[in-house]
């Protein structure tokens, strides 16, 4: 079934953008968990076509420091550059930061590790040069963090040219 | 050919007559941690999409995640609840990058009360509970996300900030059960599927930093991950010899006889090209197959390997139409210039039997084409290989066949062991959690996620993999094929 696409607003792109980035600097390693504070969007809300063009400006800093990547003649949304894309990392980092708790034994003899955020498995994507997200599977955190650091990755082994 | 497939979950079985179907299976819960309005319970109102009803945002999350539970559910064999403990909520993400979700497990156990299998070793909560019959961490479920006190079994993050985002890559999340994301979209239920197996228990507990394991016990997983060139499992080595073993491409395999024994019926016959003359150069050189064009025969044909000359730009491209005709010969041709589908459309139309690519930067490479007709087999040959015969080819006579190996396996060694990703160097999404993406068909449990899966209808070798950890199948899925 066709999704309902619609126009996404001219300016929302950057209160998003900000929004998002501002968001995950936010969050607060799990344990505890944080309250999910962005603003919930329509599934299916227009991506197609050009990304938004906003009003040509400096490039944004959000409170925390995290820049918005805006081509300052285009006004388009860019893909991060290297700072943003350590700021990614870093952010998942902090959001999956692990507390390495004591095992616990039972008097039966089992034992049992908490193991929560610490060997978790991450699915991430990166946009390949045809601008089609590819979605892979990485084991643990570093892991998952190098991708959002590395720029131009896709799978290595699969190509049509 | 018989894989493992959902009797007819999809398409046939409508989505309420699933929620009332009783499966002799495992129930899975999925344990909603969100707040009130956010993630699993955005109100955002979304119209119903690829049999998936939810009205808002937030029930169509939440039913793509029940009903990848209930899927596992349906084919896991059980007695103790599942609890698996979700949210939906901003993670990392850019125009280009991000986050799509987390999962593992919650809690792992040891020496629990059950079989001798269990002895110092560590199995995920949700395999432990259904071998010793009981919760081992009972209670619950958890009020908070990856908090005390870890009574629920698996735990997966979702991200939110995908949907409707242009700051957050192009595509949507496609909450859909049928399979059928628009162009750029991604199908959620294949990355849960995905996920959920990892926390069922196929992820090692292995540091990909340290090598060490909690107390230092091995996990159930690793088992069964061999290193052909050592013959040592991972749980023999110490931490330093896995970390050696993580980066031994094409060494690292899976031993459990389970997948082993039914990775035939399910992986594609490995390609060889097999030269015979001249002499020094015979032997039977591996090669991997096209993702597209038909198989090569499994009898073999010999012919001539010659070199393309398309006369412009680097002429062994094969980018331009080949004025030569090629008569049934194997035409050789370097990868680069153009797409793989039109230099083989131009070797099929200059009369060529088969297309030998040489990759000109590294090795295996599965080549990928979206509109290929091609009615000739095609494969690439590693740049290693492919120098040595591309050194001998201008001035000799080379005589070679294309053929399907009678039993050897794509993505399984020469013992039918089906490999794991073990890349040297390390890459993103090498993990011996993966089975390696060279096999064919494309499998759940490889690290690229491609869009021919289809998870809800063909598991491939996944089940076996959890057979081999000691998970039990339930009968009513025990039928390989699916009633169309």
């Amino acid at each position: 079934m066709a999704r309902n696409k619609t126009a996404w607003p001219l300016g929302v792109g950057l209160i998003v953008a900000l929004t998002v980035l501002t968001t995950l600097r936010e969050e607060a390693p799990a344990p505890p968990p944080r309250q999910d504070t962005a603003p919930e969007r329509v599934a299916g809300q227009a991506k197609s076509g050009p990304p938004p063009v906003l009003a040509a400006r400096p490039p944004m800093v959000s409170r925390d420091g995290t820049q918005v990547g805006l081509d300052p003649s285009t006004g388009r949304l860019l893909p991060p550059h290297p700072a943003q894309r350590k700021s990614l990392a870093n952010a998942l980092r902090k959001q999956f930061a692990s507390v390495r708790r004591a095992p616990d034994y039972f008097a039966d003899g089992t034992i049992s590790v908490v193991v929560a955020t610490e060997r978790l498995n991450f699915s991430v994507a990166r946009v390949n040069e045809r601008g089609v997200p590819e979605m892979s599977c990485v084991s643990g955190l570093e892991q998952a963090a190098t991708v959002l650091e590395t720029d131009g990755y896709s799978g290595p082994l699969r190509a049509e040219e | 050919m018989s894989r493992w497939r959902h009797a007819g979950l999809v398409g046939v079985v409508s989505w309420l007559a699933l929620l009332t179907t009783v499966w002799a299976g495992v129930t899975i819960r999925v344990n909603n941690v969100d707040p009130a309005e956010t993630g699993l319970n955005a109100p955002t109102p979304v119209s119903p999409v690829g049999d998936n009803p939810g009205q808002t945002l937030g029930e169509q999350r939440i039913n793509v995640l029940r009903f990848a539970a209930e899927l596992w559910g349906s084919l896991l064999k059980g007695e103790v609840d599942i609890i698996v403990q979700a949210t939906f909520r901003p993670l990392p993400c850019s125009p280009t990058t991000a986050v799509l979700g987390a999962a593992g497990p919650v809690r792992v156990f040891a020496n629990f009360p059950a079989t001798a299998i269990n002895a110092r070793t560590w199995y995920h909560a949700a395999l432990a509970n259904q071998i010793v019959g009981f919760d081992l961490s009972p209670g619950g479920p958890d009020a908070a996300l990856a908090g005390p006190p870890f009574q629920d079994d698996m735990v997966a993050y979702f991200n939110s900030a995908v949907d409707g985002n242009s700051a957050c890559l192009p595509g949507n999340w496609y909450y859909g059960l049928d399979n059928a994301p628009p162009a750029g979209d991604m199908a959620l239920l294949n990355v849960v599927m995905h996920e959920f197996a990892h926390g069922l228990g196929l992820t090692s507990l292995i540091d990909e930093t340290s090598g060490q394991t909690p107390l230092d016990f091995p996990d159930r997983y690793s088992t069964f991950v061999l290193d052909t060139t050592t013959n040592k499992h991972f749980h023999e080595m110490s931490a330093a010899e896995r970390l050696d073993a993580q980066v031994s491409r094409d060494t690292i395999v899976w031993d459990g006889p389970a997948t082993t024994q039914a990775a035939p019926e399910i992986l594609d016959l490995q390609a060889e090209l097999i030269v015979d003359s001249p002499p020094g150069l015979a032997g039977d050189y591996p090669v991997t197959r096209a993702d597209f064009g038909p198989a090569p025969s499994p009898d073999a044909e010999y012919a001539g390997l010659e070199l393309v000359d398309d006369r412009i730009g680097d002429p062994t491209d094969g980018c331009e139409p080949l004025e030569k005709k090629l008569r049934g010969r194997i035409a050789f041709i370097n990868r680069g210039t153009c797409p793989f589908a039109l230099k083989v459309a131009h070797a099929e139309a200059a009369g060529a039997s088969a297309v030998v690519i040489r990759n000109t930067t590294g090795g295996p490479l599965i080549m990928d084409a979206a509109n290929s007709r091609s009615r000739i087999p095609a494969v690439s040959i590693s740049q290693h290989h492919g120098d040595v015969l591309l050194s001998a080819l201008p001035r000799t006579d080379m005589r070679a066949a294309l053929r399907l190996h009678p039993d050897r396996l794509v993505g399984a060694d020469q013992s039918g062991f089906v490999r794991l990703y073990a890349p040297d160097p390390v890459e993103p999404g090498s993990s011996i959690a993966h089975i390696d993406p060279s096999a064919s068909p494309n499998l759940l449990m490889e690290p690229f996620l491609s869009g021919d899966l289809d998870a809800a209808t063909d598991l491939d070798l996944t089940p076996f993999l959890l057979t081999d950890l000691g998970w039990r199948l339930a009968e009513e899925t025990d039928s390989p094929e699916a009633p169309e």
